[in-house]
């Protein structure tokens, strides 16, 4: 514990930033001359005076619309983790930013007539479509938390692959949305703080009448039904007024998702518990924390030739903040725990569905070996075209390698944590595999592949250092370690948008393999890859005695004569090898890790030993089917396998939801 | 990206027609394919393909269009002129050229620029790969696109077509140069990317080594990356007295917010309603796309002198 | 044999269980009471090894608590928390089986015997009718039930309960204290219990322990602890004592 003077307190937090904020902003000014010239610039522009109109239309626009932003996602943020009980809920779980995102590329795209009605309306349009998609979804099991999660993440991720694909063959036309995606505060005048304001006052005013309503959400479900609250309508509520607030945020200034994890988190951490005090100061941290990330970019970003988006730089300095609060404070659990247990469905003959799976497994490899387009359209591979198999299997061994991987890495690490949003993406894992290989590809022009290799691996390594390190003294409590890896995850969306946003041509490259790619891939690396995953599966099915008794929770594992701390330990190590080793072969998006094991769950897969097998059986499915089709959807052009397994995987999961 | 060292397959895998090797050893053979072999290349030599758009301009320029491109469409879309031929086979995406349809064309070579060298590996097991170096940002560009015109001449046995190229765009530039009066305002060449960014054209571009050759002064001292551009918020160009050249397209919706922006409006340039608005050009052009360059230039800049 | 020499619990500095000295032996039922926040569930922790005594010596058997590894301690002592976790997916007697891990460990086959403890568990507590259902669609009475079978089929000699009777009816109350008390007699379980009834409690324990603000007020046995004056220490409200209509027990109501 820290002692007294040291101890953090929301009002001192919010001092410091504040403080820094003023003697940042005070610098910026003085460069413009006196304090009362930048006020009356504010004011009173002198037309012909170049500092002064800098100063009015960009500067103080810019320094507003940083704290209007921060503050409304501050506030978005609480809502949401209050309504979803879930520290790891963030403005954009409920895939607004993703919508709005996608709707702003189909728009330019296809119906560029959409934009004389403005920007923002098409970028709320989309958000509202996002959200009110996930709504529709989990409408019937009354908008519990668990399944608005689920939801959220599968729309976001559905919006977010159709983004992607579009950029990857649209690279030319949609290069300005990309600044936009990676969050710029930019300005040329007032008419995004005209914009933003008013709406950000009407959410605030309704977050404050909701109150009273959304504290009782601090009880479990049947307490708070017993006071007579009407549980769907006050979620529909809280959900609401949280995603207008960010999907107006979003609309003006991109994607700036971390401040809205980061704060609230922050806060919590820093000991505001109660609904009161995080609604009053993660919204002031929020601003706080924008405003000085974006005057110290403005301030020392000047020398570059290219622009740095401030929504990536918050991730940047807002991750490493929440890093090195996690060990110092105490993290109050204070959200009773929800169970999914009449979300998921028990199969009575898993081995009847192994069996089934198995021999689907089996036909889909034999379709992507055997059949694909040519120059004569659709062919059979015929006895005189074996060359052909130089180039499919490869990518059929690398594809279906890591989709065993990385289901087995996402088993472990939900059951290990006992969180349906935990994924071997969100442990950060590969975050610093690619992170440490984006640098090496961007600095590095000329290094080998051994070399890269070696540069990733040590990536992830030291991520599993960073996890270690902030998390062995609390005997890696779940919550704490998926906060850990959100804040590395963070960072790597940083060092993507930057890269993205930047324009640098090389930036297509990043995309195709960041969405999962097995067109690299090589033989020798495939057959590793195949070999390595069939080990790492058998290494994995010994533990299933703890992963059957781990999501009972700490006090029954340790009554039972678990020993936590090492148990989390060894499966932490095992998920890290997993991500590491698939990582490096398809890139950190594909997100099978998170699908394959709610899908085998959906399936019937219920105890740890059928889920491991049922898991990696649907990521190999998932991601070999998703190989071919990517290959022949717009053949010539190869629509990386990641990106179609997250189509493919989230438009079977929307349809289990919708089941359920 | 795939970060294994690669070996290759055994050469009785690599021709094209394969009788010799019954298919069931074929099987076998690719499943325990891990020694490295030589390679061998194609022997019916049907041409140059190629998925770097620059070099797919010259090379249409040279007279020699390439048997393949990546990304045709998108090309017509953003390089426009010289048009490719109708019988150019499309290839796919460029950062992930479809390796099939590569082979099955059995290319003699495949000629890429430095920023797919990751490919490399990949496309060396289809055809021999030759790096053509230009935009590195480490030499002055017109000499790197002036040597990769004659490479490009010397690889397509376009010998005399290279020279001719490079000497047209030579003279067309200083007889353009001629044309222009003496003294006059800088420029400021951006691409608009919304209504609040831009890039900026200098040092390393296409654009610049343009204008230097017409002449005129680029407004923009700043450091650029190795294509030539800085990206900036439309601020960072209040600062700077210059005639503005903005190169279309522009993005949609971005017309009708400039007109209410109160910083654009208030661009020197602006004010003075001085703005170019330039006909789309391939900024990471070639020498082609420096003619093209040049002529929408010259021809804006003459058009406001007599108005 | 449980000995508490004085062990204490602080968190934050603030101080949840002063120094404390207690004896916990097998064949008899220990009942803490107490009102909330009085400190009973962090005293059945620490004997639990859930939480460390900040300072102090807790002993099994003469062995301090944290020389104990964590299976072998596992086959000493059985706990189950306040809370129950969902049990998601899982078949009573896949529960059940779960008590079985200290002993086959992570690697371990099923024995003949782990087999035979878990029927034994089974008949003991009743459960055979629904040992075949999923946890989630038993009732509460049924499902504590199967919780309990699976603390026996540890085959531990303590075991440490942690407010067993929250969720339950009074007539699922009286059932499984009866059968905690069974148990006690026929294995010679030491249980330590937490109860919140007072009357539950001095009914069906040998021996009360009560705790108020973190320190052990009173105890004794239920004849013992049954007054008034007692009782309105531990429960801050003036408590009368009656003799059941049976005349057999007292009873404590409230004035």
């Amino acid at each position: 514990m820290l002692d007294s003077r040291l101890r953090l307190t929301p009002p001192r937090l919010c001092l410091t930033f504040c403080l820094l904020a003023m003697g940042l902003a005070g610098l910026a000014l003085q460069h413009a001359g006196a304090l009362s010239t930048a006020l009356s610039a504010l004011f009173f522009p002198q037309a012909d005076n170049v500092t002064q109109i800098v100063l009015h239309y960009s500067w103080w626009p810019r320094l507003t619309i940083s704290l209007l932003a921060g503050a409304g996602l501050g506030l978005a943020g609480v809502l949401m983790q209050q309504v979803l009980r879930n520290p790891l809920a963030a403005p954009t779980t409920l895939g607004v930013a993703s919508g709005a995102n996608l709707a702003l590329m189909a728009a330019t795209l296809m119906a560029p007539w959409l934009f004389a009605l403005g920007r923002e309306w098409v970028a709320l349009a989309g958000g509202g479509l996002a959200m009110g998609l996930v709504f529709l979804l989990s409408w019937r099991r009354g908008l519990a938390p668990m399944v608005v999660v689920l939801a959220g993440l599968v729309v976001n991720l559905y919006a977010g692959a159709l983004g992607m694909a579009l950029l990857l063959f649209n690279q030319e036309s949609l290069k300005g949305l990309l600044i936009w995606g990676a969050g710029s505060l930019s300005q040329s005048g007032w008419e995004g703080v005209e914009f933003l304001w008013p709406r950000l006052a009407i959410g605030a005013l309704l977050a404050i009448l909701l109150l009273r309503p959304l504290a009782i959400l601090d009880l479990d479900d049947a307490n708070a039904r017993s006071l007579g609250v009407s549980l769907k309508r006050m979620r529909l509520a809280g959900l609401g007024v949280g995603v207008f607030l960010t999907a107006c945020v979003v609309s003006v200034v991109g994607v700036i998702g971390f401040i809205g994890l980061a704060a609230p988190a922050i806060v919590r951490l820093a000991g505001a518990r109660r609904l009161m005090q995080r609604l009053l100061w993660a919204p002031l941290l929020g601003a706080l924390l924008l405003a000085s990330t974006d005057l110290l970019l403005q301030r020392f970003s000047g020398t570059l030739p290219t622009l740095i988006p401030t929504g990536a730089t918050t991730a940047a300095l807002g991750a490493p903040l929440l890093l090195w609060l996690i060990p110092r404070l105490a993290l109050h659990s204070g959200h009773p725990t929800t169970a999914n247990h009449s979300l998921m469905r028990r199969h009575s003959a898993p081995g009847r569905l192994a069996t089934a799976l198995s021999a689907l497994l089996v036909l889909a490899i034999l379709a992507a070996l055997l059949t694909g387009q040519g120059d004569k359209g659709w062919q059979w591979l015929g006895p005189s075209q074996w060359l052909t198999l130089e180039w499919r299997l490869p990518r059929l061994l690398a594809a279906s390698g890591s989709g065993v991987m990385l289901a087995i890495a996402g088993t472990l690490i939900q059951r290990l944590t006992a969180n349906p949003m935990a994924s071997p993406e969100v442990l950060g894992i590969s975050g610093g595999t690619a992170i440490a290989l984006i640098g090496a590809i961007y600095l590095l022009p000329g290094a080998s592949h051994l070399a890269l290799i070696g540069i990733g691996t040590l990536g992830a390594l030291a991520v599993l250092g960073v996890l270690i390190l902030l998390n062995h003294r609390s005997g890696f409590l779940p919550e704490r370690l998926l906060l850990t890896g959100v804040a590395i995850t963070a960072l790597f969306d940083a060092v993507r948008a930057i890269v993205l946003a930047g324009g640098d041509p090389r930036g297509q490259q990043v995309v195709a393999w960041l969405s999962g790619s097995t067109y690299y891939v090589d033989l020798t690396t495939a057959t590793t890859v195949a070999i390595l995953a069939l080990l790492l599966a058998l290494i994995a099915r010994p533990f299933t005695r703890w992963l059957d008794i781990l999501p009972l929770g700490t006090p029954t594992a340790h009554g039972l004569g678990i020993d936590i701390t090492r148990a989390r330990l060894v499966l932490l190590g095992l998920v890290a090898l997993l991500t590491a080793c698939a990582t490096l072969v398809v890139g950190p998006l594909s997100f099978v890790g998170l699908l394959a094991p709610h899908m085998a769950r959906l399936m019937g897969f219920a105890r740890a030993r059928s889920h491991l097998l049922g898991a990696a059986l649907v990521g190999a499915i998932l991601m070999t089917v998703a190989d071919w089709l990517g290959r022949q959807l717009l053949f010539p052009e190869e629509i990386p396998a990641g990106l179609v397994a997250s189509l493919v995987g989230g438009a079977y999961f929307m349809w289990g939801l919708r089941r359920i | 990206m795939s970060v294994f060292p690669s070996f290759r397959l055994p050469a009785c895998l690599r021709a094209r027609r394969i009788e010799l090797c019954r298919w069931r050893h074929a099987l076998l053979a690719v499943l325990i394919a891990l020694i490295p072999a030589p390679l061998t290349l194609a022997a019916d030599d049907t041409g140059i393909a190629t998925i770097d758009w620059t070099l797919a301009e010259t090379l249409v320029a040279l007279d020699a269009p390439p048997a393949g491109v990546a990304q045709i469409d998108a090309y017509h879309d953003w390089v426009g002129k010289p048009a490719m031929p109708d019988e150019v086979v499309d290839l796919g995406l460029r950062s992930q050229p479809n390796l099939e349809r590569l082979s099955e064309l059995a290319p003699s070579r495949i000629l890429i620029s430095p920023m797919f060298s990751r490919l490399k590996p990949k496309l060396s097991r289809i055809a021999k790969v030759e790096t053509l170096d230009f935009y590195t940002g480490q030499r002055p560009l017109w000499d790197q696109l002036v040597e990769m015109t004659h490479q490009l001449g010397d690889i397509a046995a376009r010998e005399t077509a290279a020279d001719t190229l490079v000497e047209n765009t030579e003279d067309q530039l200083e007889r353009q140069r001629n044309t222009l009066s003496a003294s006059r305002d800088p420029l400021l060449m951006i691409q608009l990317m919304d209504a609040r960014h831009a890039r900026v054209f200098g040092d390393h571009s296409l654009l610049q080594a343009v204008t230097e050759r017409l002449g005129l002064e680029n407004g923009w001292q700043e450091p650029t990356n190795a294509w030539g551009f800085s990206l900036v918020g439309i601020e960072d160009l209040m600062t700077i007295d210059a005639r503005l050249v903005v190169i279309k397209p522009l993005p949609v919706g971005v017309e009708e917010r400039l007109a209410n922006s109160g910083l654009w409006q208030r661009l020197p340039s602006v004010k003075r309603g001085d703005v170019i608005w330039l006909d789309p050009v391939w900024t990471f052009g070639g020498l082609p796309s420096a003619q093209r360059f040049a002529n929408l230039l010259v021809e804006a800049l003459e058009d406001t002198d007599r108005a | 044999m449980f000995d508490v020499k004085a062990a204490t619990f602080e968190v934050n500095g603030k101080c949840l269980l002063h120094p404390t000295d207690l004896g916990f032996a097998e064949g008899n039922v220990y009942g803490l009471i107490g009102h909330n926040g009085s400190g009973k569930s962090t005293l059945l922790k620490i004997l639990a090894q859930q939480q460390q005594a900040s300072q102090g010596d807790v002993r099994l058997d003469g062995r301090p608590l944290e020389d104990w590894g964590p299976r072998e301690f596992a086959r000493q002592v059985a706990y189950l928390p306040q809370q129950l976790p969902s049990a998601e997916t899982l078949t009573g007697r896949e529960l059940i089986g779960f008590g079985r891990y200290p002993w086959h460990g992570l690697l371990g086959r099923l024995t003949r015997e782990d087999h035979a403890q878990i029927e034994r568990a089974i008949e003991l507590t009743h459960t055979q009718d629904f040992a075949d259902r999923l946890v989630e669609t038993l009732s509460g009475g049924e499902r504590q039930r199967v919780w309990l079978a699976m603390l026996l089929a540890q085959g531990s000699r303590f075991l440490l309960l942690d407010e067993p009777l929250a969720a339950l009816d009074m007539a699922h109350q009286v059932e499984v204290l009866a059968l905690i008390r069974k148990l006690c007699e026929e294995l010679q379980l030491g249980v330590i219990v937490v109860l919140h009834d007072v009357n539950m409690a001095a009914r069906y324990c040998d021996h009360l322990i009560a705790l108020h603000s973190g320190r052990v007020l009173a105890q004794g046995s239920p004849e013992e602890m049954m007054k008034d004056d007692t009782l309105e220490a531990i429960y801050g409200i003036p408590m009368h004592i009656m003799t059941h209509p049976s005349g057999e027990h007292a009873i404590a109501v409230i004035h």
